[in-house]
């Protein structure tokens, strides 16, 4: 690998990988549309929008080779300016790669695209198509990403274009629906429902990249950690205490906001859907062809995160502490209330020993 | 001021000391004072206290306070055995008699409450943790949704229906193999999808080596609360020839209806008589796999609720499959829901191999249906020769 170019560079996994990569001594070229406002060590940066012309030139002239597409803007409503950059942006991107000769593709993915359906079989691999329906914006342009990616790979056999389908990336500052899901007050869940949820530790989801930038593998692969949850497991494991909504209020309540609301606001992170129907996405061929296996399981990562949401509140959310504080006082109060009782009774033997003596003496 | 108090002088009736302390500033206690008073007027009643010689402080002995109880249980049965002698002959023979079945049955001993409160309290506790455990997220769930702690959980609730309501009586048992794949194929009815539930609990419970039975259900119940949650939780998976295919490949126990929906929402007046058996999926599914495929015939669960009508133009605009009118339901609301106490009995067939078939021939619509209707022929045959041998619904 000779120059590795990372687009939307300010993006969580941009940021994270091009640091990775230029340690590892790969030189990188960094490209977002925003502006740079502190110096990125070990990265050339360039501000561009990924759906400039002027990127095959740029390719060319600075001879990459690689390109790790991380622009991907996550919106749960549709806006026309966010299809066109993620959508746009990306059959754009390929075309001024393969313009360019860029060898391989590395595009980040979510099993997000598979839909939640309820004549899902229980696994789900790569090959299946995609089902259920597309009202979240994230959802509809991931899907259309992978049809255009999947159309492309066959029009052009010999660029390497790798597709990532991560599961519920968590912790590491990396937004996924799920973490912004599981950071919401008392998480709601359906009542009566309880689906199983695949799950993938944030430095897991690096690694998987750095591992596709190093081989070669023209395909798209499931990434997820080995062991599926249920979602009231996965909550529990957090720390978290689930609030089970009826599914018709849920669903009702959800139309009312998506109404009353201008802005995407008012939907929840993710669809009900995914929290209502279970499926789980086969892990067969990123053990098998990849030759990639997560360093955590579900478990831990759950734990993990579970913590570092606690800490984060603590800091940043003023009510939480308070209540926190509150809640420890009362935790710890039958020790107190102990120790004041031994306290008083010491007291009280005390008095009791003087006033005898007193007695006594007269 | 002094707390040292002294002792009551006074004899009590039973001619002991009284323990009683004596009032501040006297000699007896609250209840000898009076009757000191009325022997003695001239004693002085309430002498000042600077007056009175400073008494030793008596330490009162620990063992010196009055029992809570001042009788036994043995002492109340004699008590009333004494008593008893008053009472005319018949009813004091039934009066002593009652009394000494108490003695011996060990009620009275304190040890046997003692030992139902510390079972009772272990059980508890037991309960307790387990919701605890299971509120910090540490249980185990299988990736297909099955959770063993919950089935053995619920297992007894199935046991009542198996063993005491609906009396099933389970043949051919022996035709399950003790490990490696299977398919049982059986015959659907009833309206909630219960026989499933009965072949399950049979096998786990009395098959050599209690397998676990995965039932493939229909589309319908991963959309219900609560009741997908029930039937993941207990190892049943959604009816998709992928599900099965791939269960099969794991050497699992699988159970197919190939009726579906049309087996359940049957006319009563067509009980027994199966129903197309869908589009052989399930052969298709067994020959790919190279599993034997073991027909399985219940008789009995037709009758819980005999369906008389399918009001299918509201089982259309609530999303249901079909809305059975019955002659408890929807009449009676949920108390309609209660099945019949039939006898059911559940029979399963020797094992049609499928190894020696070539898989290409999975493929080839008209051997999957010629296989087809080899197992649903031996299916009717098992149901025909149950019901001939049957004598009653109830009693069988």
């Amino acid at each position: 690998m000779n120059t590795l170019a990372i687009t939307g560079l300010f993006s969580p996994l941009g940021r994270r990988m091009a640091r990775l990569a230029s340690n590892f001594g790969v030189r990188v070229l960094g490209i977002d549309i925003k502006p740079l406002t502190k110096p990125f060590p070990g990265v050339e940066f360039v501000q561009a929008d990924i759906r400039n012309p002027l990127l095959q030139q740029l390719f060319k002239s600075e001879q990459v080779d690689t390109v790790l597409h991380c622009a991907f803007r996550w919106r749960q409503r549709h806006h026309e300016e966010i299809f066109d950059s993620n959508v746009m942006g990306t059959m754009r991107l390929l075309g001024a790669a393969e313009l360019a000769g860029v060898r391989k593709v590395v595009i980040p993915s979510s099993t997000f695209v598979y839909g939640a359906d309820p004549n899902n079989p229980a696994f789900l691999d790569e090959g299946r198509e995609f089902r259920g329906p597309v009202d979240y914006a994230y959802v509809r342009e991931l899907r259309e990403i992978e049809l255009f990616v999947n159309g492309y790979r066959r029009q052009q056999p010999e660029m390497i274009i790798t597709v990532l389908r991560f599961a519920n990336i968590l912790g590491g500052g990396i937004p996924s629906p799920m973490s912004r899901y599981m950071a919401l007050p008392g998480p709601p869940t359906l009542l009566g429902f309880d689906p199983m949820l695949q799950f993938l530790h944030h430095e897991d989801a690096l690694r998987a990249l750095g591992h596709c930038l190093m081989g070669d593998y023209n395909g798209v692969y499931n990434v997820a950690a080995p062991d599926p949850l249920p979602l009231l497991k996965a909550l529990r494991l957090a720390g978290l205490h689930p609030l089970p909504v009826p599914h018709v209020c849920a669903y009702k309540g959800t139309r009312l906001s998506r109404v009353l609301s201008r802005r995407g606001d008012g939907l929840p992170p993710l669809p009900w859907d995914y929290l209502r129907y279970s499926w789980v996405a086969d892990t067969t061929r990123m053990r098998e062809e990849l030759g990639f296996q997560p360093m955590y399981d579900a478990e831990t990562t759950l734990r993990q995160f579970g913590e570092t949401l606690r800490e984060y509140r603590y800091k940043h959310d003023p009510a939480y502490r308070l209540a926190r504080e509150k809640w420890d006082l009362v935790r710890k109060a039958p020790a107190r209330l102990h120790d004041t009782r031994r306290r008083a009774h010491a007291a009280w033997v005390a008095f009791r020993q003087v006033t005898q003596d007193e007695g006594g003496a007269a | 001021m002094s707390t040292a108090r002294t002792q009551c002088e006074a004899v009590t009736q039973a001619g002991e000391r009284c323990r009683l302390p004596a009032r501040p500033g006297s000699r007896y206690c609250h209840i000898h004072q009076r009757a000191a008073a009325a022997e003695t007027p001239s004693a002085p009643v309430s002498a000042p206290a600077e007056t009175a010689p400073p008494q030793p402080a008596v330490e009162p002995e620990p063992e010196a306070r009055p029992p809570l109880l001042t009788f036994s249980a043995e002492e109340v049965l004699a008590y009333l055995r004494d008593k008893a002698q008053v009472l005319p002959e018949e009813l004091r023979d039934f009066v002593l008699k009652g009394i000494d079945e108490i003695e011996e049955s060990g009620w009275l001993d304190a040890d046997t409450w003692r030992g139902i409160g510390y079972v009772l309290q272990v059980a508890a506790q037991t309960q307790l943790d387990m919701l605890k455990r299971r509120l910090r997220g540490e249980y185990e769930v299988d990736a297909w949704g099955y959770d063993p702690e919950f089935t053995d959980y619920i297992l007894p609730l199935a046991g009542f229906f198996f063993n005491k309501y609906w009396r099933v009586e389970m043949n051919g048992l022996d035709h399950i193999p003790v490990e490696g794949r299977a398919l049982m194929v059986a015959n659907h009815s009833g309206i909630l999808p219960l026989d499933g539930a009965m072949i399950s609990y049979g096998v786990r419970e009395y098959h050599p080596a209690h397998r676990l039975v995965r039932a493939l259900v229909a589309d319908w119940f991963p959309t219900l609360p609560f009741f997908s949650l029930l039937l993941t939780r207990t190892g049943q998976v959604l009816a998709h020839p992928d599900n099965g295919r791939r269960l099969l490949e794991q050497e699992e126990l699988v159970l197919v209806f190939p009726e579906g929906y049309k087996g359940v929402g049957k006319h009563f007046r067509d009980r027994y008589k199966l129903a197309r058996f869908g589009r052989g999926g399930f052969v298709r599914m067994a020959i790919e796999a190279r599993a034997p495929i073991i027909p399985v015939s219940v008789v009995g669960a037709e009758e819980t609720y005999p369906l008389l009508y399918n009001l299918k133009p509201l089982a259309r605009l609530l999303g249901f499959p079909y809305f059975p009118i019955t002659p408890t339901f929807p009449w009676l609301g949920p108390l309609g829901l209660i099945p019949l106490p039939t006898k059911w009995f559940i029979d399963i067939g020797e094992p049609i191999d499928t190894s020696q078939y070539d898989s290409e021939l999975a493929a080839n619509p008209a051997f999957v249906s010629d296989i087809t209707d080899l197992v649903r022929t031996k299916v009717q045959e098992q149901i025909d020769g149950r019901l001939a041998r049957r004598k009653s619904v109830f009693s069988g």
